[in-house]
């Protein structure tokens, strides 16, 4: 009875990693840019206030 | 809604107030959903028995139906936020409703994806026009269409308001969507068609899937932080950008 | 009340001069009927048992049509400003815009759909049914469309994303629509379902207009 049905349920499973996995990976890659972005963003604002 | 709450509510208003927020509670919340994970799997692989008809395919529901669960949940919370955009013009609900959306079209796609591949050993084929995966069907793509009119609108304040109307009203046709979508389903329903709720869920299935649940809760909410906290750095960025450009 | 007929009488003038503006829709609806048979082969039985579903589906695709310019032609010349500005109630102005364009688009398709049952060698019982089916929502059609259209107003090529939004919400009004036509090929008792039908209209008509008057009013900003 198990044996016939390992592959849908490994497939389940897999299915549930790559879609929870690319909601997990998008949000910490999406946090990542956006500090680095906002690091950029400061770091040239600061650079122009201590030029002038 | 208490003076407490709204009071609190209000605070978070104010983006410093929660990114301090975020930044204590995103770490912890990790660990959390990563312990009840490994909870919830165990009870599920290792002390829910086979169900009697279904046999060893349960396992599938311990991430189907939680799916399904944060599929109607996320959309819940996202039609609170379109609530507090449209009328309190509350800044943070337009970021919560826009970094909820791929949240809530993620676990949808997950529950059609486990739904079929429960449905081919159960009912015989991937697809079966049944009522429960047709209505999570619409559901997906209504998720689609606000994260489609989201990213259309470039303008962020007109996207964060045509998004909360849009959102507002998928939420009051939902019901009407699956109530027709139901009475539609008894005129077609074959008979002989294995209902996937099955006739009996046994009492040591419910508590494994209720940690699962949770997971899934805790999941969401360390993920819904994590982007939140991301878009308002970038919304920030984009202030200081723009200054910048006409600085020069 | 006379910004309303006002509205109305610009916008049945408008879609006369546009080239004949009721007529087009309506041969958008024969065009559609026409490919039938060499999309399912000429299985006359197969046909007529999916005609009110062809029926509909035509009717859907063909409201879609011309929603995606409903309001942007009055946004590019002015004239939503001008709505905007004119103090007059803007649910009933945009209740006037959906009142012409169904009259333009619904009205003509459900008069055209026994005709055009009969190519779909409908069930000769059903042919009044299916068009009162249509007769009675078709508006829903236009009045879900109308939301879509207002919420896509400042796009330039909304139309794909606007049938994106609008087609789900018209699913109920699929349903219980063929319903009554496929009750009625049957010799069954449509009333059920086309109470639903009005139903659903009337509940088009109660939240339609203000969402869709509350996202032209935020789109301006």
């Amino acid at each position: 009875m198990a044996g016939q049905y390992v592959g849908f349920i490994a497939g389940s499973y897999a299915a549930a990693i790559l879609v929870l996995g690319a909601m997990i990976v998008g949000a910490v890659l999406s946090y990542r840019g956006a500090k680095a972005r906002l690091a950029r963003a400061e770091a040239l604002r600061d650079a122009e206030k201590s030029g002038r | 809604m208490t003076d407490q709450t709204s009071g609190s509510l209000l605070r978070l208003a104010n983006p410093a107030v929660f990114n301090r927020l975020a930044d204590r509670v995103i770490g912890p919340f990790a660990v959390l959903t990563l312990l009840l994970f490994a909870w919830g799997l165990y009870g599920a692989f290792f002390v829910a028995p086979p169900d009697y008809q279904q046999g060893e395919t349960i396992r599938i529901m311990f991430i189907h139906v939680p799916a399904a669960w944060m599929a109607m949940f996320v959309y819940a919370g996202m039609s609170a936020s379109a609530l507090g955009t449209l009328i309190w013009r509350h800044p943070m609900a337009d970021v919560a409703l826009k970094c909820a959306a791929p949240l809530g079209a993620g676990f949808t796609l997950l529950c059609l994806v486990t739904g079929s591949l429960w449905g081919k050993p159960m009912w015989g084929t991937w697809w079966e026009w049944d009522a429960r995966m047709t209505s999570v069907l619409v559901m997906f793509l209504i998720y689609i269409g606000v994260i489609a009119l989201q990213q259309a609108i470039e303008e962020p304040n007109r996207a964060a308001r045509a998004v909360a109307i849009l959102t507002l009203v998928g939420a009051v046709n939902l019901p009407i969507i699956k109530f027709s979508v139901d009475w539609w389903s008894t005129l077609h329903q074959p008979a002989s068609v294995f209902r996937i709720d099955g006739p009996t869920i046994h009492g040591s299935m419910l508590g494994p899937l209720f940690i699962m649940g949770i997971a899934f809760l805790m999941l969401y909410i360390t993920l819904l932080m994590l982007a939140m906290r991301a878009e308002v750095m970038n919304r920030r960025a984009e202030r200081l950008e723009l200054l910048a450009a006409e600085a020069e | 009340m006379s910004a309303f007929s006002a509205v109305l009488k610009r916008d049945l003038r408008l879609a006369r001069r546009a080239g004949a503006g009721a007529s087009l829709g309506l041969m958008f609806f024969l065009v559609l009927i026409a490919i039938v048979p060499f999309a399912i082969g000429a299985d006359q039985r197969l046909i007529s048992r999916l005609a009110p579903a062809l029926l509909w589906i035509a009717a859907l695709l063909a409201t879609l049509l011309g929603l995606d310019r409903l309001f942007q032609s009055d946004e590019e010349d002015g004239a939503l400003d001008q709505f905007l500005l004119s103090g007059a109630s803007l649910t009933l102005l945009v209740l006037a815009k959906a009142l012409a364009h169904w009259l333009v688009t619904g009205l003509p398709l459900s008069l055209a759909a026994p005709v055009l049952g009969l190519m779909l060698a409908i069930e000769p019982q059903a042919m009044l049914p299916l068009a009162l089916s249509l007769l009675v929502g078709t508006p829903a059609l236009t009045l879900i469309g109308l939301v879509g259209a207002a919420l896509t107003v400042s796009l330039n090529r909304g139309g794909l994303l606007l049938s994106l939004l609008v087609v789900p919400t018209a699913i109920p009004t699929l349903i219980f629509g063929v319903a009554v036509a496929k009750a009625a090929a049957e010799g069954r008792d449509f009333a059920m379902p086309l109470t639903v039908l009005c139903g659903t209209t009337l509940f088009a008509l109660a939240i339609s207009p203000i969402a869709a008057a509350l996202a032209l009013r935020q789109a301006r900003g």
